[in-house]
Parts: structure tokens; sequence; C-alpha cells
């Protein structure tokens, strides 16, 4: 995916098994260790 | 620069996040960075000199070099960056839309020893929620000529962050974790990457892109 011109290798979404806390796991280009966001639902 | 960059570029920074996988609505809500579970750690910036009072940063496969004059300067990102010397270890980064709409700006200090870095950072957001991050860095053990432990910055240069020598190239590593500060009210928070900068910060706040990028110094 690419966001203004850094373009990200991959970035991979998954979400819990209660639907209530989803994680990305970014792979930028040229930085070495991956960025792990984790968001907590908080509205439906 | 700072988280202030990447958090925004990828969406960490906050907010309301709406995802709407093909086929799939388990991701369509809102939702709220959890920044004690989440990584941004291992952020690398370098800062080089690029000729008298000018400055290549780079983060990634992204660079662009700015002069501590001041002025407007493009960016990879598609916004601009002024960068002024306010002392010999603080610099300061003004980031605009390409419009020349303020977006952040973003205070690096430099530590006495010249081995680590606070970026400090704060703006609106494109929603109008205003936002401050505090990200520390770490120089990387590429900086092979810092001045001594205890050891006051050298006053040769006349460069900002002088203390750091001008080569060789100098890498920045975030700390883990990162410190997050939070000076205005808001629902949502950021974390900057960079970040983020990343930050952003400040690549494009539109594209939610911001100063986690101010890589480093």
């Amino acid at each position: 995916m690419k966001i203004g011109d850094k373009t990200f290798t991959t970035m991979d979404w998954s979400i819990s098994a209660d639907g209530k806390q989803v994680t990305s796991t970014a792979h930028d280009t040229g930085v070495p260790e991956p960025y792990v966001g984790v968001y907590d639902r908080v509205a439906k | 620069m700072t988280s202030l960059h990447l958090a925004l570029a990828l969406g960490t920074s906050v907010g309301a996040l709406l995802l709407t996988p093909q086929g799939d609505d388990s991701y369509t809500g809102t939702w709220k960075l959890n920044v004690a579970k989440s990584k941004f750690t291992g952020q690398r910036d370098k800062v080089a000199a690029a000729g008298a009072n000018a400055w290549t940063f780079s983060y990634g496969t992204s660079s662009w070099t700015v002069k501590t004059d001041g002025s407007d300067t493009p960016t990879p990102f598609g916004n601009t960056v002024a960068l002024q010397a306010e002392s010999p270890t603080t610099w300061r980064f003004s980031w605009k839309a390409p419009n020349g709409q303020a977006l952040a700006t973003e205070t690096w200090t430099l530590s006495a020893d010249g081995k680590s870095m606070s970026r400090v950072s704060s703006g609106t957001r494109e929603s109008g929620e205003r936002f401050s991050d505090t990200t520390q860095m770490n120089a990387s053990r590429e900086l092979k000529d810092s001045p001594a432990p205890g050891r006051p910055p050298s006053s040769r240069s006349q460069h900002p962050l002088s203390s750091l020598p001008a080569r060789p190239p100098r890498v920045w590593i975030s700390r883990c974790p990162l410190r997050t500060s939070r000076s205005h009210a808001r629902t949502t928070e950021s974390q900057m990457p960079p970040t983020a900068l990343a930050s952003p910060p400040v690549r494009r706040l539109h594209a939610r892109s911001v100063a986690s990028q101010f890589n480093s110094l």
C-alpha cells in the first residue's frame, strides 16, 4: 500500500475473535522492524 | 522527525478508524489506538550534513534536504517543512500543507552528550483536533564522534544540534516505549510514531501521515 510517496510492502489487519480489537502490522520499505498498531473498538 | 509522521501515516495516531474489508463488516466501527499494546519502536532516521546550513533527512527510502534558514521546503510527502536553528542543540520544524496551512511544529532538543534527543510535536489534525506528542530518540552506534558523556556540545559548529558532528550521518532510533504526552483535551490520542513522523513530523496530515517522520536528526 502507498501513503504519500511511502510504500509499505505489507500491511496486514486482523481482528480478535470477539471483534473488539484490531491489530495492524506494517512493514515499511527500508525499515527493519514492523510497526504494530492495536486498536480497541470504541463503537460499532 | 517524529512519531508524528508515521503515526499519522499509519493512522496509529488515532482516531476513529473505519475499516470495511470486502465482504466483511467486522471491521466497521470506530477504533481507538491502544498505545500500550502497540509497537512503533525501532524507527530509524538519519541526518547528514548537506552543505552550508543544509541537512538531509532520511527515513526508509525517503529523503529530503532542508536549510536552516526557515524557508518552506517541499518534502516527499507533499507538504513543506521549514527548519530553524533556535540554539546549538535545538531545531524547530514547521510543517505546512501544500496550500500553506500550518499543520504542525516539532522541536528537537539534543542531550548534553549528544547521544539522545527529544522530539516534541504539536499541531492540528484535519479533524480540527489538537495534538501534542513527545518522542525520545537514541543515537545508534553509527554515531562515532559524539562528545564524551557529560561534555558540553562543541561550540565550533554553528549548526543546530552542533554537538552532533556532521559526519558520519547520524542514525537515530526511537526508544521503547515511545513516550506520549497529551497537552490538549481530545477524545483520541496519538503516538508517534513518529511518530511518527515519524510521525510524523509531518507528512501530509490529510493522508494521516505526519511527521512521524521526522525521522531524525
